[in-house]
């Protein structure tokens, strides 16, 4: 059975069957596909999924220092050996039992800050080889062997295809983007204020009090009353171990400093969510996440 | 009136200061007898194990406070991974338009091949 062309016009998208465009047409929508296009290029994401990605490897460091709140009690019960007959391992059991809860803590963060910066992605290329396909199968298209659309009307009809496809796409990422930053942001301030009182006071409180337990073998081997070889190595690995918990704590620094920048720039995005795209914005988000870059390396050293 | 993670960690803090004063009175004091030093490092241990201890109790109290907040940002990274979904359908949704001018084409032509083809492209882009 034959279909006449004017019951399938409507699936046709590009609206095949119309009459050519007149030059005026054409020439008013090459300048609209242009400008529309040129307004689109505003609008970079890139920032945004700049600073998401970085913070969500700040906080991969964050593992490092839950794991070592275990291992500096271990440590230090090396130094004091639990009086009661308790093995290292039960006498730090609280520590390990605490591990779970922390890490749901920093993991709820990072979930966010990926599914952030998967939605301030650009996905414009992936598009584009949609875009692309679109545009062949209007080259294509022919009807008694005439084709259906000049060259001028395929780039047209993709051009506007293209921008309608990123202006409702980009719209719609700002809104979510508008939408998760604005509910959130006291939320993760919250967040990352009471991770900063976990590592910077109870993490450095641990390994302050590993500091001490090593300070007091050091007091234990000047009362010695032969002042052995064995004596010298307990001393140097006491000084070596001392060593390692300065490394941990700046360390830890660093890990406090990230939260503060992971914080300031989710709180600039709050401020400039209506400018989200911005060069401003894209400024401000760069010179964060610029800062994180060596307090990840110090981070990674550490752990 | 419960104790808040702050309490805690001020607790916390003052018995690691016991703690590290202790060793400064066990290292400025050579002469203790051995007696008298156990009996004091043994205090010093346990000063450090109650640091240990409100430390501990500091963070569970935290974590307890997180609750809310955690929860509520773990709903909006799920509203936003449905957003990211739906990002993806609008490949699908222009994958859908082209194999329909497929359609279109080979119906205008008339060609009952092409149209078998066609309908089978379309059918693919709609259930994959």
């Amino acid at each position: 059975m034959k279909v006449s062309a004017k019951t399938t016009r409507p699936i046709l998208v590009c609206r095949g069957g119309t009459p050519a465009l007149s030059t005026s047409s054409k020439l008013l929508l090459s300048i609209l596909v242009i400008a529309l296009f040129a307004l689109s290029a505003c609008l970079d994401f890139g920032p945004v999924r700049e600073y998401a990605a970085l913070s969500r490897q700040a906080s991969a460091g964050y593992s490092g220092i839950v794991e070592d709140m275990y291992q500096s009690c271990l440590r230090s019960a090396e130094y004091d050996p639990p009086s009661n007959g308790d093995t290292p391992e039960t006498h730090c059991a609280q520590w390990k039992a605490v591990q779970p809860g922390l890490l749901h803590a920093e993991s709820t963060l990072q979930d966010y800050l990926v599914a952030l910066g998967k939605l301030a992605g650009d996905d414009k290329v992936s598009y584009d080889k949609n875009v692309d396909a679109l545009k062949k199968e209007c080259e294509s298209l022919t009807v008694s062997g005439k084709p259906v659309f000049d060259s001028t009307q395929v780039d047209a009809v993709a051009g506007l295809a293209g921008f309608l496809l990123k202006a409702a796409t980009d719209g719609y990422r700002r809104r979510e983007l508008d939408r998760a930053i604005t509910a959130q942001n006291d939320n993760l301030k919250m967040v990352t204020g009471a991770l900063k009182g976990i590592v910077g006071h109870d993490y450095e409180t641990r390994l302050e009090n590993e500091e001490i337990a090593v300070e007091a073998f050091q007091v234990r081997l000047q009362r010695a009353p032969e002042q052995s070889l064995a004596v010298e190595i307990g001393r140097r690995e006491a000084r070596r171990r001392l060593l390692d918990i300065e490394t941990k704590k700046e360390a830890a620094g660093s890990y406090i400093k990230t939260l503060d920048l992971i914080a300031k720039g989710h709180q600039e995005l709050f401020e400039h969510k209506k400018d989200m795209g911005s060069k401003a914005v894209a400024k401000l988000l760069w010179d964060n996440t610029s800062e994180m870059v060596p307090l990840i390396h110090s981070m990674h050293k550490a752990f | 009136m419960p104790l808040t993670a702050d309490d805690f960690r001020s607790f916390a803090d003052q018995f690691s200061g016991l703690a590290r004063s202790i060793v400064a009175f066990e290292a400025n004091n050579p002469n203790l007898s051995d007696g008298d030093f156990h009996t004091i490092d043994r205090l010093r241990m346990a000063a450090l194990d109650y640091s240990d201890h409100f430390l501990i109790s500091a963070i569970q109290e935290t974590l307890k406070d997180l609750n809310a907040p955690l929860q509520q940002i773990s709903d909006a990274t799920n509203r936003m991974n449905v957003a990211l979904r739906n990002l993806k359908n609008v490949g699908k949704a222009i994958a859908l338009a082209t194999a329909g001018i497929q359609l279109g084409a080979a119906i205008m032509t008339g060609q009952l091949g092409a149209i078998g083809g066609a309908i089978g492209s379309l059918v693919n882009v709609m259930t994959n």
